[in-house]
Parts: C-alpha cells; sequence; structure tokens
C-alpha cells in the first residue's frame, strides 16, 4: 500500500495462452433443486467477440453471473468449472478473487444504477485505477482522462466533477466501460450492455465494444437477446434455450444457416426489412420447460418422441458448428444438393 | 473564485468541488433550520458549561423562598425562572437537566444507530439463516413492551446512569436495524454493489465506502426521529423512578416534578417543556436539512 509504484502481483502468468472458459457450468435453485441451467460449456479467447443468445429465462445471464462469482442467493452452481488460461477460477474462490475486475471485468444492464449514486465519475475511476494499477495523484487523473477519451466522452475534466445522475444512459455506460477497463482487463462480460439505453445509443456503444475488442485485443463475452446486435459484432456464437445450449459456432454460420429448429425459429421471428414475409412468433411461452427431454420439444414443430425422454447432446455437425438436435436442419450445402436433385 | 481554487478546478480534485458545494450549501441554509441550529448550539453549550452558568447549584434549598415566581415575568424574586417546592432554583435545575438529557439522548441515540446498523448490514450480507435469525431478534424487540423491558432489565442490574443510557439506546436499535437492511439488500441486489463486485471491489470497501455513504440520509433521518424519542422515553422511565434518580436532574424529572403544582406554581413545568420542545424541534429540522444536502441527487 506504501508504495504507490509497485502494481499487486495478479496471476498473469497463467493467463498468458489467455482462454476463458466455461466447462460443463450447471446451476440450480437452492430450495426447490430445479436445473436453470445444464452443462454449458464454451470459451473465449482474448480479440473475439462471443455472443450468448437466449430468451429470457435462457441461463444466460446466470452463466454470466457464475463466470463471476456472483449469483444471487436463491441459486447455487452444482457442477462445472471456469478457467482462465490454465487455472480454476471457479466462482473466484480463493487467491483467485484478485483476478476479478483485473483480468475479467464485467458491465451490467442498467448503467445508471451500477454507479454508486454519491461518487462522482473522476472518484470512481480514481478508485479503480489505484485498486488496480496503484495509480494516484496526477497520474491517475491522467489516466482516467485518457480512459473517458477512449470510450468517446468528450471533455473528461467536466464530466470527472459529475454525478451519475448527471449523466445520460449511454454516457453512464461509457463511463461503466472506462471503469471496467481502468484495470486493463483480457475479458470484458458484458450483460446486455444496450438494453436500457435507446437505439441510437445501442448502436454506439456496440460500436465501442467492437472497436476496444480490436484496439486492446479484449475478450469480449456479449449476453444479449437480440440477433441484430450479434450479426453486427460477434465472432462467435452459443444459442442458449432452457439452460441448455442449442447451437453454437460461427456468427454467420450459425444466423446464416442455423441447424437447430430454435435458431431457425428465432430467426423467422425477427421482421425483416427486405422481406416480405411477416415475422413468425414461436408458439409456447418461452417459460415452460418439460421435465425430460430437450427443453425446445414442446415448442418444437420437428419434435418425435426420442426428443421427449432424452435431451441431445451437442455434436459437431460441420466445420466450426455444433448443434444439440436429434432432427438437425439440413445444410446449405445439403439443401443446394436437395434442390438440384429435385430439379435435374 | 481564487486562483487556487480553479487551480484544483483544473485539476480534477472532487475534494474542492466537493468543498465549494458544501460551503453553498451551507449559504443557502433556509432561516428555520439557522434557529434550529442555533438552539442546538445553545443547549450544547449550556450541557457543557452548566457549573458554571447555573447561578445556584442544582440541589441548593432555600426552604423560606419555595414555590417563587419567575423574575422574568416581573416578580420581585431572585430567581430569574422562579422556584420550585423545595426552594430551588428553577433556571439552574433546567441548565444541568439539558446537560443529562443530551447525554442521555445523544449517546442513546447513538447506541441505538451503530447497534441498528451493524444488525441491519450483518442480516443483508449474510443472508439465509443468519439473517431469519437477526431478525426475529428484531421483531422479538418490536413486540416487547419497552417499559416492562426497562423495568426487567432495571430489576435485575440496579439503577446507575449508564445502564440508563444503554436501555434508551436499546430503545430504537430495531428500527435502524430493519432500515438499513431493507437499504443494504436493495443496493446488493439490483445497483452498484454486484456492479462494482464485478469490477474487483471487495465486500468490506463496498460497505464502507459506499453502501454507508449511501444510507447515511435515511440512518440520519431515523435518528432526528428517534432523539426526540429518547428524551420521551427518559422522561418515562424518570417519571416511574427508573430513570435519572434525584436530586440529579434531567428534563424529564423536572417535568414529571412540576405535574404537582402545575395549579399554583405553572412556571416550574414552563421552562424544561419549552427546552425539551424546542430541543426536539431543532433537531427534527436540522436532520431533515442535512439529508437534503448530503444527497447529492436532490441538490
Amino acid at each position: 500500500m506504501r508504495d504507490g509504484s509497485r502494481v499487486p502481483p495478479a496471476d498473469l502468468s497463467a493467463v498468458e495462452d489467455g482462454r476463458l472458459a466455461v466447462r460443463d457450468l450447471t446451476i440450480a435453485a437452492r430450495d426447490s433443486g430445479g436445473i436453470l441451467v445444464s452443462g454449458v460449456a464454451f470459451s473465449v479467447v482474448p480479440g473475439e467477440t462471443v455472443a450468448l443468445v437466449g430468451e429470457s429465462g435462457s441461463g444466460k445471464s446466470l452463466t454470466i453471473l457464475a463466470m463471476l462469482g456472483l449469483l444471487p442467493g436463491g441459486v447455487v452452481q452444482t457442477a462445472g468449472d471456469v478457467r482462465l488460461g490454465g487455472s480454476d477460477i471457479t466462482g473466484f474462490a480463493g487467491d483467485s478473487i484478485r483476478l476479478r475486475g483485473r483480468v475479467i471485468a464485467a458491465i451490467f444492464q442498467d448503467p445508471q444504477a451500477s454507479l454508486d449514486p454519491r461518487w462522482t465519475v473522476g472518484r470512481y475511476l480514481r478508485d479503480q485505477l489505484f485498486r488496480h494499477r496503484r495509480l494516484r495523484g496526477a497520474a491517475a487523473d491522467r489516466e482516467a482522462a485518457a480512459l473517458l477519451d477512449g470510450v468517446g466522452l468528450p471533455q473528461p475534466e467536466r464530466l470527472m466533477k459529475s454525478y451519475p445522475h448527471e449523466l445520460s444512459g449511454g454516457m453512464a455506460q461509457r463511463v461503466m466501460i472506462a471503469g471496467a477497463l481502468a484495470a486493463r482487463p483480457r475479458f470484458l462480460l458484458a450483460d446486455e450492455p444496450t438494453t436500457a439505453l435507446d437505439v441510437t445509443t445501442q448502436a454506439q456503444i456496440l460500436d465501442l465494444l467492437a472497436d476496444l475488442q480490436k484496439r486492446e485485443g479484449l475478450g469480449v463475452l456479449l449476453v444479449t437477446h437480440d440477433l441484430g446486435v450479434v450479426a453486427e459484432i460477434a465472432h462467435r456464437v452459443v444459442v442458449l434455450y432452457g439452460g441448455r445450449i442449442m447451437e453454437t459456432g460461427d456468427a454467420a454460420r450459425v444466423l446464416g444457416h442455423p441447424r437447430h429448429p430454435y435458431t431457425a425459429a428465432l430467426l423467422a421471428a425477427m421482421p425483416d426489412i427486405t422481406d416480405d414475409m411477416p415475422p413468425v412468433a414461436i408458439p409456447g411461452h418461452p417459460g415452460e420447460r418439460p421435465a425430460s427431454g430437450c427443453p425446445f420439444h414442446p415448442r418444437c414443430g420437428l419434435a418425435t418422441s426420442a426428443c421427449e425422454t432424452a435431451p441431445p447432446s451437442l455434436r459437431e455437425i460441420g466445420p466450426e458448428q455444433g448443434v444439440a438436435c436429434y432432427h438437425p436442419l439440413p445444410s446449405a450445402a445439403m439443401t443446394q444438393g436437395l434442390i438440384r436433385y429435385a430439379v435435374g | 473564485m481564487t486562483s487556487a481554487e480553479t487551480a484544483a478546478g483544473t485539476a480534477p480534485g472532487t475534494v474542492a468541488a466537493n468543498r465549494r458545494r458544501k460551503r453553498s450549501a451551507f449559504r443557502s441554509m433556509p432561516f428555520s433550520v439557522c434557529l434550529g441550529a442555533c438552539w442546538m448550539a445553545l443547549m450544547f453549550a449550556a450541557a457543557i458549561a452548566a457549573p458554571w452558568l447555573a447561578p445556584y447549584g442544582y440541589a441548593e434549598q432555600q426552604p423560606l423562598l419555595r414555590l417563587k415566581p419567575p423574575a422574568l415575568f416581573g416578580y420581585e424574586t431572585p430567581f430569574w425562572l422562579g422556584s420550585d417546592h423545595l426552594g430551588r432554583d428553577v433556571l439552574s435545575r433546567v441548565i444541568h437537566a439539558i446537560r443529562l438529557s443530551i447525554v442521555i439522548a445523544v449517546a442513546g441515540t447513538l447506541i441505538g444507530a451503530c447497534v441498528g446498523t451493524a444488525v441491519g448490514m450483518l442480516a443483508a450480507r449474510l443472508r439465509g439463516w443468519w439473517e431469519e435469525a437477526l431478525m426475529m431478534l428484531v421483531d422479538v424487540q418490536a413486540s416487547l413492551p419497552f417499559m416492562i423491558f426497562a423495568l426487567t432489565i432495571v430489576a435485575f442490574f440496579g439503577n446507575n446512569f449508564w445502564l440508563l443510557v444503554i436501555i434508551v439506546g436499546l430503545a430504537g436499535w430495531e428500527r435502524y436495524a430493519r432500515l438499513v437492511r431493507g437499504l443494504v439488500v436493495e443496493a446488493e441486489t439490483t445497483g452498484y454493489a454486484a456492479a462494482l463486485r464485478a469490477v474487483g471491489a471487495d465486500s468490506w470497501r463496498i460497505y464502507r465506502h459506499h453502501i454507508l455513504r449511501n444510507i447515511t440520509g435515511a440512518l440520519l433521518v431515523q435518528m432526528t426521529l428517534n432523539f426526540p424519542e429518547t428524551i420521551m422515553i427518559e422522561t418515562g422511565l424518570s417519571f416511574l423512578g427508573l430513570g435519572v434518580q434525584p436530586p440529579l436532574t434531567s428534563l424529564g424529572l423536572l417535568i414529571s416534578e412540576s405535574r404537582n403544582y402545575i395549579a399554583i406554581a405553572w412556571w416550574i413545568a414552563l421552562a424544561p417543556s419549552i427546552v425539551a420542545a424546542f430541543t426536539t424541534l431543532s433537531v427534527c429540522v436540522v436532520g431533515d436539512w442535512l439529508r437534503d444536502v448530503s444527497d447529492v441527487r436532490l441538490r
């Protein structure tokens, strides 16, 4: 504490090969024992954006909270681990607590509620800079101004004296991002960072995230229910439904040629301005979870008796594409082949 | 604006900015708050300087000058505020009573606030089983008839001044505990606490620097509501003979003593009642104003 220049030791060597991986993550309700998230596994590498997509109740926010070790009181992680490089950081237990915020930082849905109403922006940033990098005084002020500049906020000097209620939603989210970046993390977990913002601001924040991911080589894990957002900035995508991974893979591939009926249904439910087809809602309610089998089978047009007995496991179905379905949709190549067969 | 101030303004030391903000808040202090603050200052001064301010000793009896009316109202007596049934100077007794009552009320309020805040924070932090247990304790305290509780304690431990302070302090802690628990749970579940954890702040830090600061306003209001109550509780206990013991005096004791003579010597009741009423009013007004200035969102 006394030595101002010393940066506290963070176990960065283990992070060098940098891969934030979740394996077999299972989360259950404490009282009822109901499984909320089951066997979720994916990874994020620095420099890429992975999108975690799903309707409300699909377990996407729980997944991110579990990764941060911030699960709310009523739920517990019953299996699985979170790994950073080679080391186990599940729940940030023990020594790895130092890595939270330092290597993995997070921003949340409602930026204005996420800032302490009594702390000025400057105080928040200086606090972050001191805690993670032992910067103080003029050095901290310079760095804080640079951070605000880096997230596209003009007039950092004035802004640093502002209280959160004096900021707009977009500005507050930018401040949150600046605060998260103060520690120079390798990964940024963003839990629906644009939901509380209006549409034009949403686009700006997404641009900023994409830009930061390129500039700083950040690994971004973006939780969203907006497929438009995914198409815009994600490299890879993980589609969740009912606490299970339905489909995963390269974003362009998954969105372009979905192999899982759920992904296809999600895409069909999106209004398309270039298409005369009206959006098609998925029948049923996202909340209803069957007692067994694939979580999507009650709402799936392709479901058979096999789907009702046991959930299908995630399997590789094409290059960089995995799907958990007994009846995957035909691939693009196959569709073309069929058409050719039918025509020819 | 001095050059030093502008320099501090450009280097974003918010200390300077905050100081400016606070100064302007004090400048725009409403008249009623100003009066309240002056009255409180006067009371504290009287409490500190009681032995020097009082013209007579608080137990000094002059049997020949019993129930003399106050000189302040034009009567030819040596007592500004009159004398009581034992020929004691009411002014001196009120000054000494202020001293005791203020110590009891301030210490009692602080004890209640500290105990309650600690219990509330613990409950909100630990959740689960601990929370249930602590909140059950709060419910027990809230449902207990306070006088019976106080009587029992006095019966077991005897009567002394500091015990009285503790009893008075324990009279309100459960309300602080409930209030604080609610506020902390709210901050923990919906707001900045989770966000701060996610960027690496530890619980101790979040509680000390963020949550405690944010609940100060509500705590302050609860304290200003509680302060008059501690005076009333002390009065009640003294009235039952469980509080301050004669010849020591407190505002409550003075009022209860005066009640027997209210028809023939109204002045014995007058001064302590006015002092008690003005003090509680001042505390409420000043406390409310303090909450408003301390909340950055209301500026």
